[in-house]
């Protein structure tokens, strides 16, 4: 049954609220984990629930349930205000830049349906993969999750909003570890996509599982680089890793307002070589499907850096009206019981005119770094530092991938890093992940990124 | 959804073994940065989460929709459990205690406060911190 939004809204007018927005949530959360050939984690998670915002005066009151009898969602209203009402004398003000009125229903595009799939060929697929594994006999732990995700956000507000989107994620992937003479190492990959379970069945899962495999094996024995300043190519998931996370979140409009961000008053300054563009975009092949933020706000494709110079943050409708931005529709909450974050969605650079072995060839001599495996790394958005570890790369000698060496540390300024970018190849790759996602401020958001290969002049290694 | 009753149905279902475990919050968080309040939020939420067992197969499933019946929650579970490869390290769940076991650790003055009256403790504690923390660095 259908919620009676509109008598929500009209109570908390009722009770002198300016605006009121509703973010209700029905979600879906199907995991499959087989561990070692056990299924150690199968289970399925439903929630339901909904979120109020009110504004009264430049206050704001949150309230949210899961309890959705027409009394409790009275009551919920009722301590949304009343937070409003008694929050003024110890809170800062709050103000929603305007934008037009909206209203939508949207859902993402999908074949088959993963949940009227039966539990026994979600197992066989898996099984499938492990025991591909198995044949491996270097591999002492193999791990394969699966895992759908059906999310419904319907967002309503007093200004006459009504965004009704439902998107579907579904994904799999293999977490290694390999050992051989006391030498250990791990790998973790997914794929995933916005669709349904035909995106399964049109991966060749077993040669996925074997080629990580491969590679696993292969790093055993390959040497650790020595450390360095290095020409480098950087493959797509590093480009999209670096992005977001050492560059992204320092346009995140509420890090900005909060003067957390190393680009804080640099709006129209060169912050990157002439050829980096960078974009966040809610609707980009192979990333995360966000056509609307979770303030109804249409996700707009923003250019954040363009042709090398930094043109605009992220916003949602507070941080501009703060900032003196216009919304950009990155107004976002992990679930309908969490309040705005800005977040990014999918953040990529866009492609040049580079192919990626004319790149590798023109270097000569360098690092073919690649993110498959990589491993998380800490960022400064305040100062733009950051240290990541890459997977498995390649030493470069003459124009060519020679030789398999163990992941690499790269740590730098991100400012610094984009100013020595001198290549910038034509193949775009985005993805993104139904297995986790961005955490900030205890919210974990569906996000993607990517990019084209890129090539950086005389970056610092670690080993 | 009543506890009782799915533990009922998991049993009447064929389970061997089931337990439920339920959680209802009434909450009020308060996110204190620069002596302002920056975020306030009130909340009224349950969660339930169900598990059971037949031999060495075991799975889960977790509910926070209430208007989900107990059938499609065990229709799920069953299908998760059937598929299951048995876990040769199952050890079933531990010994019932004996009887229900109800914890109240809600205090209902705390609840139903007035909520210009928490804010205005909470600015107080604050002063009185930071009067503790200038005190005691010197």
């Amino acid at each position: 049954m259908e919620l009676d939004f509109d008598s929500i809204i009209n109570h908390g007018i009722k009770l002198g609220a300016e605006f009121v927005d509703l973010r209700y949530q029905e979600h879906l959360y199907e995991t499959i984990v087989l561990d070692n050939g056990v299924i150690r984690d199968a289970g399925v998670s439903f929630s339901k629930g909904i979120g109020v915002r009110v504004i009264i005066g430049d206050r704001v009151g949150y309230s949210f349930t899961n309890t959705l009898s027409a009394e409790n969602l009275k009551t919920t209203v009722e301590k949304a205000v009343k937070i409003a009402k008694s929050i003024s004398p110890y809170s800062g003000g709050v103000s929603l830049e305007f934008r037009n009125m909206v209203k939508d229903k949207i859902v993402s595009h999908y074949g088959i349906d993963p949940f009227d799939i039966d539990y026994s060929e979600k197992v066989e697929i898996l099984n499938l993969m492990y025991k591909k594994l198995k044949e491996f006999q270097e591999l002492s732990s193999i791990t394969i999750p699966y895992a759908f995700e059906n999310d419904r956000r319907v967002y309503v507000s007093s200004n006459g909003d009504f965004i009704d989107f439902t998107r579907r994620m579904i994904g799999v992937g293999c977490r290694l570890v390999a050992h051989s003479n006391n030498n250990y190492e791990s790998l973790s990959v997914s794929e995933s996509t916005v669709g349904g379970w035909e995106f399964l069945k049109s991966l060749n899962l077993e040669e996925y599982a074997s080629m990580n495999a491969k590679l696993l094996i292969e790093s055993l024995t390959a040497p650790r680089v020595s450390p360095g300043r290095y020409d480098i190519v950087l493959d797509n998931e590093m480009v999209g890793l670096m992005l977001h996370e050492a560059f992204g979140h320092a346009t995140e409009g509420d890090i900005v307002e909060a003067g957390g961000s190393v680009l804080v008053g640099r709006i129209g300054e060169q912050v990157a070589s002439e050829l980096v563009t960078i974009v966040d975009d809610g609707r980009v092949p192979g990333g995360v499907y966000v056509p609307y933020d979770d303030e109804g706000t249409p996700k707009a494709k923003v250019f954040t850096v363009e042709n090398g110079v930094l043109k605009s943050f992220l916003h949602s409708r507070s941080t501009a009206k703060s900032l003196g931005g216009l919304p950009t529709g990155n107004a976002r909450v992990m679930s309908y019981n969490h309040s705005i974050l800005v977040r990014q969605t999918n953040t990529y650079m866009l492609p040049h005119d580079w192919g990626v072995e004319e790149m590798i060839k023109d270097m000569k001599n360098g690092l073919y770094i690649k993110g498959k495996g990589a491993l998380g790394g800490e960022v400064n958005p305040l100062t733009g530092s950051f240290t990541f570890t890459s997977g498995p790369s390649y030493i470069v000698e003459n124009g060519e991938p020679v030789k398999l060496v163990k992941g690499v540390m790269l740590s730098g300024i991100i400012l610094d890093t984009l100013k020595r970018v001198d290549a910038v190849g034509k193949d775009l790759v985005v993805k993104t992940s139904v297995f986790g996602g961005c955490g900030k401020s205890g919210q974990m958001v569906r996000v993607g990124d990517g990019g084209p290969h890129v090539r950086v002049r005389g970056f610092v290694l670690g080993g | 959804m009543d506890v009782e009753l799915l533990l009922k149905t998991g049993r009447a279902r064929g389970l061997e073994g089931v337990e439920i475990y339920k959680v209802e919050t009434d909450s009020l968080t308060l996110t204190i940065s620069n002596d302002m309040v920056k975020e306030a939020s009130a909340s009224k939420t349950f969660s339930t989460g169900v598990r059971g067992y037949i031999g060495k197969r075991v799975a889960g499933v977790t509910i926070n929709d209430e208007g989900l019946s107990g059938d499609i929650a065990f229709e799920k579970l069953f299908s998760l459990i059937r598929t299951s490869i048995e876990d040769p390290n199952w050890a079933g769940f531990p010994k019932p205690r004996k009887g229900f076991m109800k914890i109240e650790c809600r205090d209902e003055k705390i609840v139903h406060a007035d909520y210009s009256e928490i804010m205005r403790a909470v600015a107080e504690l604050m002063e009185i911190m930071k009067d503790e923390a200038v005190r005691k660095g010197g």
